[in-house]
């Protein structure tokens, strides 16, 4: 019975804490260009995150070695100090962005000057790091995150034309800018596989001590954890087309999507938006720090984990 | 050497809303402030019903408010396609009312009167639907 309710706390972690700020901008901005008719990229999408995570904490508990261990291992010294570099640069890029997203969060819910909001997002963060357990920062963070399910009330709420919705999920390509199309297309893709995700997953394995036992363990949290994760991008871009893409709006803010929560729900939709970006967010943040240290140290072969 | 650098030093710039205003440029601009408009007649929606916060009504109408008062400097500003030129200062006066509008919510948040009077104002900017 533990174990079910290990699996499921698991599972809803997961959901709260797959999407960050590229899935947040990518998903609404989508739906405000193109409507639904991108929701079968979301599918592939998807799809990948959780055949590479699945794949990753396979590797993990069945070895006891996570990414770059295996990488380093596998590949050789220049290509795995390749992979490094190129990866510790993306989380570099990934953890900028997410620190910006915590403070314009911050900021929309308190009214405080944006760059002070920065430098308190840094602090709480490094704090929470210092002090939290990763167990609780995974389910604080990933149960916190589980608030945008308010855009799935949303989404349903604005009404779309759901035979429509139907239709964007059949793979096809836009006759209206096609190259914008594929522009979205591969931010889409990209959004939904973001590397941290990937590196944080396989280190987690590690850290929880999983073995060939926790296959089935493994296969669940992948599988459902991403699933449903991908549910909430499903929502973010229904919200997209059913709001802005009729007004004629270019979601170009952090603002713009709460605003896709408030339009239909009203102050409790706002805030229920506000506090699941933020911990999505947030969440995601601590995630591309922890990633960026577990890479270095699992490619220099130092001791790590809690 | 050195003139390929400069090239791309005026490239970058041009790209940074130094560039001739042409008509394909002007309809982007137009889209834009319209979206601008739109956006904000809907938090000005909101503010009217009591729907919204203080603090969201406050910073987001300011973005947006930034987002609109940058369009009518580079619109003011920009050189344009012969015989465009007017239409392009029309619109620099368009964004810069949008963003005086945007600038009210910005400083009542919380008076739900002038937010149904904003709301007004920018559905017409925007001509939204």
């Amino acid at each position: 019975m533990s174990k079910i309710f290990g699996v499921a706390l698991g599972i809803l972690a997961a959901v709260g804490g797959f999407v960050d700020i590229g899935d947040l901008v990518f998903n609404v901005a989508a739906g405000a260009t193109f409507g639904y008719q991108l929701l079968w990229v979301v599918v592939v999408g998807v799809i990948g995150i959780v055949t590479y995570s699945e794949m990753c904490g396979r590797v993990a508990a069945v070895s006891d070695k996570a990414v770059f261990d295996a990488v380093r291992e596998r590949v050789g010294f220049k290509a795995a100090l390749g992979a490094l570099v190129a990866s510790e640069v993306v989380n570099l890029m990934t953890l900028a962005a997410e620190i910006g997203g915590v403070a314009i969060c911050l900021q929309l819910l308190s009214g405080l000057p944006y760059r002070l909001l920065i430098v308190l997002a840094v602090v709480a963060l490094a704090v929470v790091i210092w002090v939290t357990s990763f167990e609780w920062i995974e389910r604080t963070f990933g149960y916190g995150g589980l608030c945008l399910l308010v855009f799935a009330v949303a989404a349903v709420k604005l009404g779309p034309d759901w035979a429509e919705v139907g239709r964007g999920f059949a793979p096809h390509v836009a006759q209206n800018d096609p190259l914008l199309y594929a522009y979205f297309a591969v931010g889409l893709v990209g959004a939904a596989m973001t590397p941290y995700e990937v590196y944080f997953y396989s280190s987690g394995a590690v850290e929880e001590e999983w073995t060939a036992e926790d296959l089935g363990l493994n296969r669940a949290n992948a599988i459902v954890g991403y699933g449903l994760g991908g549910f909430l991008s499903f929502a973010l871009m229904i919200t997209g087309g059913a709001l802005f893409l009729g007004h004629g709006i270019e979601p170009e803010h952090l603002g713009s999507i709460a605003l896709g929560a408030e339009v239909p729900l009203g102050q409790i939709g706002l805030l229920l938006a506000l506090l699941g970006i933020l911990f999505a967010v947030g969440g995601a943040s601590i995630d591309t720090v922890f990633s960026g240290a577990y890479n270095l140290v699992q490619f220099c072969g130092w001791e790590w984990g809690r | 050497m050195r003139s390929p650098a400069l090239v791309a030093v005026a490239v970058a710039l041009a790209g940074c809303n130094g560039g001739t205003v042409d008509r394909h440029a002007l309809t982007n601009d137009a889209s834009t402030l319209d979206s601008i408009a739109c956006e904000g007649a809907l938090l000005a929606h909101d503010v009217s019903k009591g729907a919204s916060t203080k603090s969201f009504a406050r910073v987001h109408s300011d973005a947006l408010r930034a987002q609109a008062s940058h369009l009518a400097d580079a619109l003011s500003d920009r050189p344009t396609s012969p015989g465009l030129e007017p239409e392009v200062r029309k619109k620099a006066m368009d964004a810069s009312a949008i963003a005086s509008v945007l600038s009210l919510l910005h400083h009542h948040p919380s008076d739900r009167e002038r937010a149904a009077r904003a709301e007004r104002a920018l559905q017409r900017a925007g001509s939204c639907a």
